[in-house]
């Protein structure tokens, strides 16, 4: 047993790190000497000395296996090199133009770059690029070669609909962005790219509308970004937590979707969407928590029905949030509230239950959430087994054996329903979350209990702002123009207007209908 | 603190002036003008005009803030001394407030559980609204207005239609100038708890419509009140509405929702609850806000839990009981508002008659994002 407490190692990192900002050095085998020290021990570092053009010129090119493609190194850098020099450019290999001719007379259909210090030829070559590095020339060329084995892209899992696209995000960025810009045909919509995370260098890119997407709200974010420090970052969750306003809090501030047709039509409304490489989740911001409610479908399908689906939608949120402790408030202390009938009815079911209501509740409600976050986890060939199992051999076994009551199952059972008719992930953790808190508030005083902690609520939700704008917006602060695409779903005919975020220039989103029909 | 709408002045306004009025002023009223109390209320509208032209005049003619304004006015001494004045004033004003609840909810609900355990509860939840600022507090204000106001409405409305008693009414004619004056000045003087409007006006977006805006919450406290108080006539006649306690509150136990929903008033008392929460966290923190700037004090949040203190002891040293409270609520309660929220104003207004008013209309109070 150690009872002295070891110093931790110190890590010598400055030396590696000032090599990596060096240049490249003009002398081949020098950047060899180098790179071999950075790439040792890496076994899928693949390297490649070759010699070409007469008289021939010594070369090297860099890879990582499985990263980039052999046949299109072979195709595209090797044959043109070994094949297309004529003699007299070969003369000029030690000349500083080199590279240039290389790049604009050998390379011209490959993506070619031109890098100069250790640490991009790095950062290329991690990102399935190959490098090239030639004796005598200071610098080398980073060709597109990337190649890797990607997801298709497929309907999202957690977001599906009956109507609208049904494509999804996947984990290559390129795609993501692609399927973007496929959809938002205007030089408008800036893709911004920048590396995040000192040992991930994870591609990151900031998407916007440049006439829409309040300039301001740009600047916020970019320069949020630029002081993030940290050595990797894997997910857009990583992004989520480090730049939002309010960091301890169960109420998330931004929203994450896989559907680009969802992104676009934030983009479209001024806000700002963040895609890292590696995840198929899309950050957008700003955001106010009525938004969670909103599906993409509201959209696409008739604006009555998709109006009174959202309201089924906040009824929803409020029963998820607040049946069970309602319950328990009126069992336990305001009796009266229930017709002579119905109570005799729960009183007779709770006959032989040892438990007071709350603890019943609470026994159940955590049992439930057992069993949804063994769903998530456990194979989807045994997942729904396990939740059939759990819905009703657990429930009818636990009724049968007295330990709850039947209308207590049948509570959290339309808990349960009510909080999946949520669009938003997040908005369901955050009910799954509170609705022990005020489970515990109506044990304790009931009714006043729960009023209590919906106002502590109100008011969390009152001080957080998500990038500037209040997380209740158009609610609170109350915006008339707003709340009307928000409550209910506005027809396309009347949205002439996009919701205003601080800072927009453009708000006008189509010409007034009305104006339309009056010159025609 | 950040700038106000128009729309966030009408609800901070109407949270002072309306959630105690709903339950007490119908009793009061009835006690003086038994079934023509609603024309009472009513008649209030006149005498509500004036205090929030007396207010609005008072913010044309001055540059600060309240409290700094009793110094502008004043002079330094006798300005800061009222000052000093009006932080205690507050605090009993919240404290009252807890305590009067706390008391209707002791006797009508929970009778068991121990009133410190509800004072409690009512502190916490201002002090966490104080701790986390102004700001979020006036957003809340919003949807406590929205809903409560619209359930407030409903249950008036259910409460007319339910027991339409319309001889409840009657005799019509049978109005003496004494009661009438006695009943006109209950439903008028609780319109001077709009008094911290000359503290909000500083913060206010559009500073020039603060008139409307108060004329809004004296039109919206007048309809109110007078559905409250004719549902409480028509449905217990004007005897038992003087008798009871809480005429109100018994009116709205008899109301049913079909032949399935019954007992309501706990949903009534929930909803309230939300209303009294900020007719309690206002006047608290007038109080903090009065100490900040009689000390200048960079922030008032820190207060909070001092004075949550305060608030908590002074509440339950008020009275021994229920009985006492009522004595204090009819007989010293309206004296000591008078003087505060119209007396003290009152004589503001005067000096401002005689004062031009100032070239710059622009605050003291530091200018920043709305709220």
């Amino acid at each position: 047993m150690r009872f002295i407490k070891s110093r931790k190692p110190l890590v010598d990192s400055t030396s590696a790190r000032e090599l990596a900002q060096e240049n490249l050095s003009a002398q081949l085998q020098d950047n060899i000497d180098i790179l071999s020290k950075f790439l040792e021990r890496c076994s899928d570092a693949v390297i490649k000395e070759f010699a070409f053009g007469t008289p021939s010129v010594k070369a090297a090119l860099y890879f990582f296996d499985g990263l980039a493609d052999r046949k299109e190194i072979e195709l595209n850098i090797l044959k043109s090199l070994m094949l297309e020099l004529p003699p007299e450019l070969s003369e000029q290999s030690g000349e500083p133009e080199f590279l240039k001719i290389v790049m604009h007379r050998l390379l011209p259909g490959a993506d070619v770059k031109a890098i100069s210090t250790f640490d991009e030829l790095v950062h290329h070559i991690s990102s399935g690029d190959t490098v090239l590095l030639i004796d005598g020339s200071r610098g080398g060329l980073a060709v597109s070669t990337r190649s890797w084995e990607t997801r298709s892209i497929d309907t999202p899992e957690n977001e599906t609909t009956i109507f609208g696209p049904k494509e999804g995000f996947n984990e290559t960025l390129r795609m993501n962005t692609a399927l973007l810009r496929r959809r938002l045909k205007s030089t408008n919509f800036k893709i911004e790219g920048l590396v995040l995370g000192k040992i991930t260098k994870t591609d990151v890119v900031l998407c916007y509308m440049d006439h829409i997407a309040p300039p301001k709200l740009v600047k916020e974010v970019q320069e949020r970004l630029a002081k993030i420090d940290i050595d990797g970052i894997l997910d857009t969750g990583y992004i989520a937590e480090l730049v939002t306003d309010e960091k301890h809090s169960i109420f998330t501030q931004t929203l994450h979707t896989e559907k680009p047709d969802s992104v676009c039509g934030h983009l479209l409304e001024g806000r700002i969407a963040i895609l890292v490489d590696g995840s198929p989740m899309a950050l957008i911001l700003p955001i106010s928590f009525p938004q969670y409610m909103i599906s993409p479908e509201d959209y696409y399908t008739n604006y009555v029905a998709a109006s009174l689906f959202r309201i089924l939608r906040y009824l929803a949120f409020f029963i998820a949030l607040l049946l069970p402790s309602l319950y328990v408030a009126i069992i336990t202390y305001h009796q009266e509230m229930l017709p002579t009938s119905l109570i005799l009815t729960i009183a007779a079911t709770r006959q032989g239950v040892p438990f007071p209501a709350f603890v019943e509740a609470l026994i159940l409600e955590t049992t439930f959430e057992l069993l949804r976050e063994a769903g998530l986890r456990l194979p989807r060939s045994v997942g729904p087994a396990v939740s059939i199992v759990g819905a009703l051999i657990i429930g009818d076994a636990a009724v049968r054996a007295g330990l709850v009551s039947t209308p207590m199952v049948v509570v959290v059972a339309a808990t349960g329903i009510a909080s999946f008719v949520m669009p938003s992930y997040n908005a369901g953790i955050i009910t799954r979350i509170a609705r022990f808190g005020f489970l515990i508030a109506a044990g304790f005083l009931g009714f006043l209990g729960i009023m209590v902690a919906l106002v502590l609520m109100l008011v969390r939700m009152a001080s957080l702002s998500s990038f500037g704008q209040p997380y209740l917006t158009p609610v609170a602060p109350f915006d008339s123009t707003q709340i009307t695409d928000l409550l209910v779903r506005r027809p396309w005919f009347a949205m002439t207007k996009r919701p205003f975020l601080e800072g927009m220039e453009n708000q006008v989103r189509q010409k007034s209908h009305q104006d339309g029909e009056a010159k025609e | 603190m950040g700038k106000i709408s128009d729309f966030q002045m009408y609800c901070i306004l109407s949270l002072l002036v309306g959630p105690v009025a709903v339950l007490e002023t119908p009793r009061v009223m009835a006690h003086q003008l038994q079934n023509n109390s609603w024309i009472g209320v009513l008649a209030a509208f006149i005498p509500g005009i004036l205090i929030i032209a007396m207010f609005s005049y008072i913010i044309k003619k001055s540059q600060s803030p309240f409290p700094l304004i009793l110094e502008e006015h004043l002079g330094k001494y006798l300005g800061k001394a009222l000052g000093f004045v009006y932080i205690f004033f507050f605090l009993l004003v919240a404290s009252f407030t807890v305590r009067w609840f706390v008391d209707f909810i002791e006797t009508n609900v929970l009778p068991q559980t121990p009133i410190s355990i509800f004072i409690g509860v009512l502190l916490f939840l201002g002090f966490y609204s104080l701790r986390t600022g102004m700001q979020s507090f006036v957003r809340v204000a919003e949807i406590i207005i929205i809903v409560d106001l619209a359930f407030t409405l409903i249950i008036a409305f259910m409460g007319i239609g339910e027991f339409p008693r319309f001889e409840n009414l009657l005799p019509l004619t049978t109005i003496h100038m004494k009661p009438f004056g006695l009943g006109l000045f209950s439903a008028s003087y609780i319109l001077g708890k709009m008094q911290p409007v000359l503290t909000f006006s500083s913060y206010s977006l559009n500073r020039e419509r603060i008139f409307k805006i108060m004329l809004w919450v004296v039109a919206t406290y007048v309809v109110l009140i007078t559905l409250t108080t004719l549902a409480t006539i028509l449905s217990l006649g004007s005897l038992s509405g003087t008798v009871l306690v809480f005429s109100t509150f018994s009116m709205v136990r008899l109301l049913r929702i079909g032949t399935f929903i019954q007992n309501i008033d706990i949903v009534f008392i929930g909803i309230w609850i939300m209303a009294i929460f900020g007719a309690t966290t206002l006047p608290w923190f007038m109080s903090c806000y009065c100490t900040q700037q009689m000390f200048h004090l960079k922030d008032y949040r820190f207060l909070a839990a001092p004075t949550a203190i305060i608030i908590g002891i002074f509440s339950i040293v008020l009275s021994k009981n229920i009985l006492e409270l009522i004595i204090m609520e009819t007989d010293i309660i309206p004296l000591l508002y008078s003087l505060f929220f119209l007396g003290i104003p009152f004589i503001l207004f005067l000096i401002c008659l005689f004062k031009r008013a100032p070239e710059q209309t622009q605050t003291t109070v530091p200018q920043d994002e709305p709220a």
